[in-house]
């Protein structure tokens, strides 16, 4: 293992992790100010992916498509919070479970009656299309580079918006004491929808910056929703400081477990033991840093409110 | 109320049976939903092109085709299996995609002594030890395409391979298929999660390994998703891929396109295979479904095609189980892959050739043969079968 | 009417195979196998979600792993493929699995659980993809079911009847524990944890006992399901087989099978066809002796407990210059007193003096940062809420804190169990034991409740609600009675009523009270601290309070002001 090696996984691990960040923000708020458990973020997220590759086949423009199709999903998110979520604040976690599940396989199926069953596919622009020298032997490509200066950049945007500004304040109230939010504005609907709406908005980016990577394919929210509630749980939920810590601590420890693991274990254990064992940790690495997680803090590293 | 409605349906299965002595029925379960659909789409295309070329009448007889999902889940391929076998009484099963639904189902269909014709997953174990003289396999066994890939690689001199797969038993099959014939050394040997969507740690790591080749076997969206972030990595430049066909189907092609050009993978059909029942296959289903077959379809086709030739052997008596295995072992049929017979544990004994994906003059990505790997080639299981 | 009905649904569950094969449908015998096999999984997920109000989405981890334990017999251990053993086995294996998760888990709440427990079902899933041995992600064919002695297990319609047997006495068996005092003080942490700690239950033991109980359940379901499919795959232990059960749960009905059940009369009265087939198969008492044995050698201990905490001094608790600051606010600020036994102290204070920080602090809800906490002679600083009610502490809260949705004598009855023998009492109805009844029934008596004795709590209005409060205090026969402003938001009639019941417990029992209504405090209270800013400015008889000129001041001094 080289150190070229080791600092390009790095890489890996944090542009992984950023891209967690743009799921589990939005999810991170709507579970803390609505105290909504949206087990259907994953098909917003996919919902953004599937706008921005059919807008940008549409208009012939990468950075149109992803404009238009954050706009859009934005819109989307706005609307699904002001027809049905909004009744299900004040349920209990058990229906917002069972309701929001149902939403995903809705999600999935109109998926499928619009789009088909075959994935959809949308290349990366040609001016990031390649690969970029970072230091001697380290090559890093375009696409991915760019997707973690975005993730860099929106965590800067999202820590100004949450400490500095007024709606920050109002967010930060929220997630700390939602009684308290709801005595201060009559606005507080409006503010719901704006935060669902900006999640959403999250989601999209994120589908839009992985869809040139990934398969655009139905089901793809669920695979990463876990991934990203794992991220929320860890952070604490509310805190946008702890989903991007905890983005960053998932996204490394699931890459280096991955590109590591395999290897340490073969050094220190017999081989036939270590094949066996090295994917099995690769693969719950993030589950046993949440519960290690957990069980030290039962409220995650960051817990909002008292 | 649960009790009720056991009784509502059981009313409902009764007006459904009393079923005709002079028809064939056919139980097809495949993966027709969820990430793995795309390919139990294509098997169940190609086998109803199969029953529209026989005029809608398999050997002659009135066919009633039973077409179920099991959502690439095993336990409810188990139920659908059951109920198939048990309630609706079919003759001849057929239609699994994957090998983990293959297993959870076999012992209800072969226990009960139907005929099972499996379309794409060929299990090793029932090519050795555990053949089974209901079950046939028009399609491959499993490390096979690996075989052919690994007899390449060793032909043409490579010497030091990254070899990545699932996580998962098929997976380790295909790599003993690939070591069985390749016998250089391995720059890595990778296992990922099944469903993995991102590779950038893997190919991080191939990057670092500085291979003469990688071997990829990654199914369905895995692949589909790998090779996109190949091509962005900027390494297809420099190390050549090869592959199994599976990773380089027709529908993969089509929907990943540019980064699958010039890649190299091995199969025992393609588009162009020369004969004149594979110009019509590939003809009539371009008209019929609007894209090109690929080779699950083909099979899927085949599979139509053998059960068509037996009934027609044994004269439409599928009742009479000993001779239509024997009219099955005679596989006599024209296969869309050309020459094409069964070895005694009832695998086929068949070619298999390097495809490499080009651009067509239509601008489509598709796969030409560049050359004949094996010629009747068998699998390494055989000698185990006592059948 | 409803015993028709079970009788019917019985009959009907017997003669099922029998029907089918007149119809030549025995297709449907394994079908029907399979649901009552996902009935087993769901009630018992039901014992967690419904009773214990603990929300998991791991459940498939049990399930999965019970299932791998037959697979894995079937394929090493033929030895050990008696069901005799197997299952058994399959159930002590989830045992401990569950013990092993729910021991991490339920130190979390809420959302934290659900997605604790579904990383746990994630890890086991992972783990069996990993053992190529027995088939990885393809999962492992099993060739023979389970034996068991005769019967033909390979026989379909025989195996359906030995998974109804098994259903029918789980049901039984869970229908019996929601009766017990396990079952209803599961239900009581379900309707409000903070307060079955305050009086003394050891929550996250009961919580982990029925998370127990309900994996080695769902352990038994998934053997079943291995031997009914005959063959295991980690898609057994995928999320959204926890989902289905979740679902199938909810479609049972959480309030109707198990959970918040209506009572009627004392009787438990609900609708699911699981109580009724539950309480129309016999009583079998004499059941379990020797776990019975066992408790009983833990009330043993308690009692023994209680005995070493003999008075030695006139007072019965002190305080020691205690502290806490919340930020950079110092709420209570050395805090020292004193309370004689059988005396009624009094603390008063104006608003945020930091009366409820200091009374948390003497109960236990809070950790004083510094200073030390002394009952009968013995530093309790480091005990927990539950461990303090065990001594002898009882608390009223200031927001009104009961069990909703219980019915007022149950409410008390839930009380009086805690400190009344073990809650690890898992057969026996509660209903038949008279002790808790009688105890109960003379409790409400004495706070003036008993007419209201089978209404819900819930429906109780605010007077009554804190006379309710007292008499949930009453019950746990405390050595030490907090109120903390039990007078808060009173109308004067039924402030006169609450001052007559705690000056008719004067003497009996020693009573912390925290309250605003000076008249009351200054009737009902032998000595008074005054609290200003958090610290104790004075303390004396209503005399010397009403003389002393810092108080004056200091907390009448608003009045006084310009």
């Amino acid at each position: 293992m080289t150190w070229i090696l080791f600092l390009e996984q790095c890489l890996n691990g944090l542009q992984f992790g950023l891209m967690l960040f743009l799921l589990a923000a939005g999810l991170t708020l709507v579970f803390g100010i609505m105290d909504l458990i949206n087990l259907a973020h994953g098909s917003l997220y996919m919902a953004g992916a599937y706008l921005v590759a059919t807008l940008t086949q549409a208009t012939g423009s990468f950075m149109l498509g992803v404009t238009l199709g954050i706009a859009a999903t934005a819109l989307l998110g706005m609307a699904l919070e002001v027809l049905l979520l909004r009744g299900l604040y004040k349920r209990d976690h058990l229906s917002q479970v069972l309701a929001t599940f149902a939403l995903i396989l809705i999600a999935n199926e109109t998926t499928r009656v619009i789009w088909g069953v075959q994935p959809l596919t949308l290349n990366v622009p040609d001016t990031l299309s390649g690969s970029v020298q970072l230091l001697p032997g380290l090559t890093y490509p375009a696409f991915r580079l760019t997707i973690i200066l975005v993730g860099l950049a929106v965590a800067a945007a999202l820590y100004i918006l949450v400490v500095k500004t007024r709606i920050g304040m109002l967010i930060r109230a929220g997630a700390s004491n939602r009684q308290m939010a709801m005595a201060m504005g009559t606005d507080i609907k409006w503010l719901f929808t704006a935060v669902f709406g900006a999640g959403a908005a999250l989601c999209a980016l994120a589908g839009a910056m992985l869809a040139p990577l990934l398969a655009v394919e139905v089901g793809m929210g669920e695979s990463i929703l876990i991934l990203a509630f794992v991220t929320v749980v860890i952070g604490g939920i509310g805190s946008i400081r702890g989903a991007f810590i905890g983005a960053i601590l998932v996204g490394v420890v699931d890459t280096f477990g991955r590109a590591f693991m395999p290897t340490l274990l073969r050094a220190a254990l017999p081989p036939s033991f270590a094949d066996a064992a090295g994917p099995a940790l690769a693969s719950i690495s993030i589950y046993l840093l949440m519960v290690g997680v957990l069980f030290w803090k039962p409220r995650g590293l960051f817990p909002v409110g008292s | 109320m649960r009790k009720k409605l056991f009784f509502l349906i059981l009313a409902g299965a009764l007006s459904l049976s009393a079923q005709a002595a002079d028809k064939i029925k056919i139980g097809f379960i495949g993966t027709l939903s969820g990430p793995g659909g795309v390919i139990g789409v294509a098997i169940r295309d190609g086998f109803q092109l199969g029953l529209e070329h026989a005029g809608g009448k398999l050997g002659g007889l009135p066919t009633e085709l039973l077409i179920e999902d099991d959502q690439q889940k095993p336990d409810v391929a188990k139920q659908l299996a059951e109920r198939m076998v048990k309630r609706d009484k079919v003759d001849i099963m057929t239609g699994i995609v994957f090998q983990n639904i293959l297993q959870a189902v076999e012992p209800t269909v072969l226990g009960a002594e139907t005929f099972y014709i499996t379309p794409n997953t060929g299990p090793t174990d029932l090519a050795g030890a555990a053949c089974n003289p209901y079950f046939f396999a028009v399609s491959w066994a499993s490390d096979n395409y690996s075989e052919a890939v690994g007899k390449h690689l060793n032909d043409k001199g490579f010497k030091n391979v990254f070899v990545i797969t699932p996580n998962y038993p098929g997976g380790k099959d295909v790599v003993a298929g690939l070591k069985r014939y390749y016998k250089g050394a391995l720059a890595g040997e990778v296992y990922t999660k099944l469903g993995q969507l991102d590779y950038a740690v893997e190919i991080s790591q191939m990057r670092a390994a500085k291979p003469d080749a990688v071997f990829l076997f990654l199914p369905g969206g895995m692949g589909v998703n790998f090779l996109k972030q190949w091509q962005q990595a900027g390494l297809g430049k420099d190390i050549p891929l090869i592959g199994t066909g599976w990773s380089f189907d027709q529908d993969t092609l089509a929907a990943v396109g540019e980064p699958t050009l010039g890649a190299l993978n091995a199969a025992h059909w393609n588009l162009d295979t020369n004969n004149p029942t594979n110009k019509k296959f590939v003809a009539d289903f371009e008209k019929k479904y609007g894209r090109l077959p690929n080779e699950y379809a083909s099979q899927g086709y085949d599979a139509a095609m053998l059960i068509d030739g037996a009934v027609r052997d044994v004269k439409g008596k599928v009742e009479d189980k000993p001779a239509l295995r024997r009219a099955l072992e005679a596989a006599n049929f024209k296969s869309v892959r050309g020459a094409f017979k069964f070895n005694k544990n009832h695998f086929p004994i068949q070619n298999y050739y390097l495809r490499q994906v080009i651009k067509d003059d239509k601008g489509r990505f598709v796969n030409k043969t560049v050359a004949t790997i094996f010629t009747d080639h068998s699998d390494a299981y055989v000698a185990a079968c006592k059948m | 009417m409803r015993h028709a009905w079970l009788a019917v649904l019985i009959a009907l569950a017997l003669a099922f195979p029998k029907i089918a094969a007149l119809l030549g449908q025995e297709f449907y015998v394994s079908f029907a196998s399979r649901v009552l096999i996902w009935a087993l999984l769901a009630s018992s997920l039901n014992l967690l979600v419904g009773m214990g109000g603990m929300v998991s989405l791991g459940h498939a981890a049990f399930f999965g792993a019970g299932a791998y334990v037959v697979g894995i017999i079937a394929a090493d251990l033929p030895q050990l493929s008696s069901a005799l053993l197997a299952w058994p086995l399959a159930m002590a294996v989830n045992a401990a699995l569950a013990l092993l998760i729910g021991v991490v888990s339920l130190r979390t709440r809420g959302v934290y659980f659900i997605m604790i427990t579904l990383a746990f079902a994630q890890m086991v899933l992972y783990i069996f993809v990993s053992i190529k041995g027995y088939g990885g992600d393809d999962g492992m064919t099993i060739a023979r079911r389970s034996s068991l002695p005769g019967v033909n297990m390979a026989d379909d319609t025989a195996f359906y009847y030995v998974v109804l047997a098994l259903l029918g006495f789980s049901l039984h068996a869970l229908g019996r524990l929601k009766a017990s005092r396990f079952g209803r003080a599961l239900m009581g942490i379900k309707d409000n944890e903070e307060r079955m700690e305050s009086m003394g239950y050891p929550t996250f033991q009961l919580k982990l006992a029925s998370f127990v109980i309900a994996g080695s359940l769902a352990g038994l379901a998934g053997a079943l399901m291995a031997n009914q499919n005959g063959f295991v795959s980690p898609n057994m232990l995928h999320w959204d087989q926890s989902g289905t059960a979740l679902v199938m749960v909810i479609l049972g009905g959480l309030g109707s099978l198990w959970g918040g059940a209506r009572r009627r009369g004392g009787v438990y009265a609900s609708a699911g066809g699981a109580d009724c087939l539950h309480s129309a198969l016999a009583d079998c008492p004499g059941a379990f002796p020797a776990g019975r044995r066992l408790l009983r050698s833990r009330r043993h201990r308690r009692i023994v407990f209680e005995e070493t905490a003999v008075s030695r001094s006139g007072n019965l608790l002190e305080t020691h210059a205690l502290k806490k600051h919340f930020g950079g606010l110092q709420v209570t600020d050395s805090v020292s007193l004193s309370i004689r036994r059988g005396e009624c102290h009094a603390v008063i204070g104006p608003n945020g003096a930091g009366k409820t920080t200091l009374i948390s602090q003497i109960s236990g809800v809070l950790k004083p940062d510094a200073g030390s906490v002394v009952f009968d002679g013995r530093d309790i600083t480091a005990y927990s809420v539950h461990s303090r009610a065990r001594l002898g502490f009882a608390r009223s809260f200031q927001i009104t804190s009961i069990l909703p949705g219980f019915s007022v004598a149950d409410n008390v009855g839930l009380a009086v169990q805690a400190v009344t023998g073990t809650s690890f009492s898992f057969w026996r109805a509660v209903d038949a034991d008279h002790e808790l009844a009688d105890r109960a029934l003379e409790i409400l008596r004495e706070v003036g409740l008993e007419s209201l004795a089978g209404r819900l709590a819930k429906d109780l209005s605010h007077g009554e609600h804190r006379q309710l409060e007292i008499a949930l205090a009453l019950a746990t026969r405390p050595q030490l009675l907090l109120l903390d402003e039990p007078m808060a938001g009173m109308g004067p009639e039924e402030s006169e009523r609450m001052v007559g019941l705690i000056a008719g417990l004067k003497g009996s029992h020693t009573i912390v009270l925290v309250e605003h209504d000076m008249d009351a405090v200054f009737r009902l209270a032998d000595r008074i601290s005054v609290l200003v800013s958090g610290r104790i400015i004075a303390t004396g008889t209503g005399e010397e309070i009403r003389a002393n000129a810092e108080v004056k001041i200091a907390y009448l001094g608003a009045e006084e002001a310009p």
